[in-house]
């Protein structure tokens, strides 16, 4: 087991605090929605976002997982909250992973949560 | 209140005030620090009489002879002697151990060692509770079967197993029955001749002892042999070389005798506090008690909780030090094997927790983990994708 010890202040923060918790409907017509993981092994994520103007104006995510897939959504939705679309393409699994210190074995979560957020911004192109 | 509230006591325990008091009087240039093998001088007549007494009286709380007791460094090299040993010593007898999956890993590895030596291990499966029906062991004894290896008190869902009816299958196969007993003192009265047991493993820092010293009890009468694993000076009848720790062999006995002593007294306090905490988290939806009710010691809750991951629920749970089998490493999930042998689904086995109180526990502490216990399922829950679908079904 990776030792709850190893995680970082700034993963420690997030999961304990995490930010854009939330759900939007998917019926309305400006919600842009993206799912990731697997239920069945308990490990999963929704990223949705609503847009104006190519911004980002409202940003929010569920997961089921680890405390880094927890902390990897609240960090990202934050990050990427109010920037254009497009910049999502600009965040790489590498940058959170060194932003927010996660050890390799949890790459995994990091990738599921982009994937969530490409997935949404796939919607949108597709819309 | 000290935070994180220690609810991990099947894990190990705090030394008992009165025990280090006793353990102190063996170790400084005032006290009886002297080697108990040294048999010059009035330093080691004292340190070896301390280790005599205190042999006397752990075999006094199991019922053993005093010559029954070997001290050894803890349960986990006492499983080890106890089974590699006689494994070895019998072995032209037969090259067959019976254990069960639900056993602890320091049975289930020194077992899986002895497969190099040309040993076959049959694993006894538990029914959804966690108990191993006496009929699977005796369907599962061959012509070649020499030793049988089941827990007594489990370390995980704090089952008690039906000792004295597989003692009663090896008994009439003459087979030798080794039990670990390292989670026992203190909960459960243990007798090895009522359990009628030919090996039992014992642990000081499971009952308020010191951590670094157990004893492995070796039946007299009908003889049972071991071979040694360690060797170096002939020690303990020269089955466990190595020089005495008088200070944490006294700090066992100390130990043993208090917990013997406030054996009665001592369960019904814990079962309280116990029966409290589990009245708290069973108010919480979805949760699921792992392992039998009836035939649990009385400190011991394992808990299963959906729609929540089993590290983000510890994590959520940081002011109370609980433990759970689980291991997650990458993308796999790697929960108690416990729990899976009983068939929990390994997604709940991933979120089961352990919570294990003991002779500190106190009522507000109980009180608090309740809290912090349903404010946290609640927190994740609400972060959690699973549970909103659930909801919305």
């Amino acid at each position: 087991m990776i030792s709850l010890k190893s995680y970082s202040a700034v993963l420690v923060q997030h999961f304990n605090n995490p930010q854009n918790v939330g759900h939007f409907n998917e019926q309305d017509q400006n919600v842009y929605t993206g799912r990731s993981g697997c239920i069945e092994s308990g490990d999963c994520v929704r990223v949705q976002f609503k847009i104006d103007d190519g911004i980002i104006n409202e940003i929010c995510f569920k997961a089921q997982g680890s405390c880094a897939t927890i902390a990897v959504a609240s960090w990202v939705t934050s990050k990427i909250h109010h920037f254009p679309v497009s910049e999502i393409g600009n965040l790489s699994a590498e940058l959170i992973m060194t932003e927010l210190q996660l050890p390799a074995a949890k790459k995994h979560c990091v990738l599921m949560v982009l994937d969530a957020l490409q997935k949404a911004a796939l919607s949108l192109k597709s819309s | 209140m000290r935070l994180p509230v220690y609810l991990d006591n099947m894990a190990t325990t705090p030394v008992d005030p009165r025990v280090t008091k006793r353990m102190l009087g063996f170790l400084e240039a005032n006290g009886h620090f002297g080697n108990p093998a040294s048999t010059t001088h009035s330093y080691g007549w004292q340190a070896s009489e301390a280790v005599e007494m205190a042999r006397a009286q752990v075999a006094s709380c199991i019922g053993a002879n005093t010559e029954e007791i070997i001290w050894t460094s803890g349960a986990t090299e006492a499983n080890n002697l106890a089974i590699i040993g006689a494994a070895r010593f019998y072995s032209r007898k037969g090259k067959h151990i019976i254990t069960a999956k639900t056993e602890h890993k320091a049975v289930l590895d020194p077992c899986r060692a002895l497969i190099k030596e040309g040993f076959e291990i049959t694993y006894l499966e538990p029914d959804a509770q966690g108990i191993i029906h006496p009929e699977k062991l005796e369907n599962a004894i061959r012509k070649d079967t020499i030793l049988v290896s089941l827990m007594h008190v489990n370390n995980e869902i704090g089952l008690i197993q039906d000792i004295e009816s597989y003692a009663a299958i090896t008994r009439q196969s003459g087979i030798l029955l080794h039990s670990d007993a390292a989670q026992s003192i203190g909960k459960v009265k243990v007798d090895v001749n009522q359990l009628n047991v030919d090996l039992l493993s014992l642990s000081a820092h499971k009952v308020y002892g010191p951590k670094g010293i157990g004893a492995l009890y070796i039946r007299r009468e009908p003889r049972v042999h071991v071979e040694p694993l360690i060797y170096g000076g002939g020690h303990e009848k020269g089955l466990r070389s190595g020089t005495l720790p008088t200070h944490l062999i006294v700090g066992m006995a100390e130990a043993f005798m208090i917990a013997n002593a406030e054996l009665e007294e001592e369960k019904k306090k814990i079962k309280l506090l116990r029966d409290q905490l589990w009245d708290g988290i069973n108010k919480i939806e979805s949760i699921h008690l792992n392992g039998d009710w009836s035939n649990r010691v009385s400190n011991n809750l394992n808990v299963g909780f959906d729609y929540v991951d089993g590290e983000a629920l510890l994590m959520a749970l940081q002011d109370i030090a609980v433990s759970t089998g689980s291991a997650c490493t990458s993308a796999s999930l790697e929960p108690s094997h416990v729990l899976l042998a009983m068939g929990v689904p390994p997604l709940l086995a991933h979120a089961s927790l352990r919570f294990s109180l003991g002779r500190f526990t106190t009522e507000q502490e109980v009180g608090f983990a309740i809290d912090v216990i349903q404010k946290g399922a609640a927190r994740l829950r609400n972060l959690s994708l699973l549970w909103e679908e659930r909801k919305n079904d």
